[in-house]
């Protein structure tokens, strides 16, 4: 079977020559700061999470659906926030995280979560924009939607857990 | 008291047993997430974004949050038993309460005030002029203030 340790013991020695390391490292509030940051833009990425996908789900029926779903650029900003903060907490520390499942766990469920995204995307929003409203109350709309909960609610929990998991 | 709250058995399962910590901070991660993310959502509707959402419709969003924040506040409580005396002399957290009362405040004034309204009449109707800064208001306490504050707790003290 592959064998992923040699890629990433190569990945992380490479890490910790940046820069990036550098400064989550040596500037004493720089670890916090991300940490803050990751946490402010969670809140962001679940409080715009929760509107679209309750609303998928057929509940906060009185948003419009469209509507509902402008707020996913917002989800998108967030969620780009929450990867580079996320990736500098991996440079500072790579031989905490690559060993931990928790973390492979967690990676994986933002996968899911992507994918699952994608399917909604794809094959609910795109017919629904081209004229095929009644796909907003179909079941794959409502099992979509409450999926993307369950996944980012997973991925949020499996993060918290990560000091536990190592 | 801070005492006999860090002796009794619900600090002595969130301080010492397997899951009793890792559960209990989880939960208040999860609760983080709702109370602030929906007070978010619903400045920034006060503050005019998102104008294709109606106004009056993000009330329905609140009782998400207050039942988020019965959980923050459960799962607040048993961390604070766990190491009441700390909790209790730090700035940090001395700070983020103040944080969540005034934010408390403020979110209840902009449902009474701007949100109920809202609803009343369908909508229509001006704004008060304070409905906007108070929003502002709003994303400060809880974006900056709560989530800096809880952090920090973890720093110093």
């Amino acid at each position: 079977m592959f064998d992923p340790t040699p890629t990433l013991d190569a990945i992380g020695n490479w890490m910790i020559t940046t820069p990036v390391y550098d400064f989550m490292v040596n500037v004493g509030w720089a670890f916090a700061a991300a940490e803050t940051l990751h946490f402010m833009a969670l809140t962001l990425l679940l409080g715009s999470l929760l509107v679209v996908d309750l609303r998928g789900m057929g509940l906060l029926r009185f948003i419009p659906f469209e509507q509902a779903h402008k707020l996913v650029p917002l989800a998108i900003g967030a969620f780009v926030v929450n990867v580079i903060t996320g990736l500098s907490f991996v440079f500072s520390n790579p031989w905490m995280y690559f060993p931990n499942m928790g973390f492979w766990w967690k990676m994986l469920f933002i996968i899911f979560a992507g994918i699952n995204a994608l399917v909604f995307e794809i094959l609910v929003f795109r017919p629904y924009r081209n004229g095929n409203t009644a796909i907003a109350d179909s079941n794959l709309a409502k099992i979509t939607s409450a999926l993307s909960l369950a996944f980012w609610f997973t991925v949020l929990i499996l993060g918290r857990f990560l000091p536990w998991t190592e | 008291v801070l005492n006999q709250l860090q002796e009794s058995g619900l600090a002595d399962w969130v301080a010492t047993s397997t899951w009793g910590y890792p559960l209990t901070l989880t939960t208040h991660g999860v609760g983080l997430a709702i109370v602030v993310g929906v007070v978010l959502i619903v400045s920034m509707r006060v503050m005019g974004l998102f104008p294709g959402i109606p106004l009056q419709v993000t009330r329905s969003l609140l009782p998400y949050m207050w039942a988020a924040f019965v959980l923050n506040l459960i799962s607040g409580i048993a961390l604070f038993t766990a190491d009441a005396e700390r909790f209790f002399f730090s700035l940090t957290f001395q700070l983020k309460i103040l944080f969540i009362v005034i934010g408390l405040v403020v979110v209840v004034t902009l449902d009474q005030t701007v949100l109920k309204p809202a609803v009343r009449g369908g909508g229509a109707g001006v704004l008060p002029s304070y409905a906007k800064p108070l929003a502002i208001v709003s994303v400060l306490l809880w974006w900056f203030s709560v989530i800096l504050s809880g952090r920090l707790i973890a720093y110093l003290s």
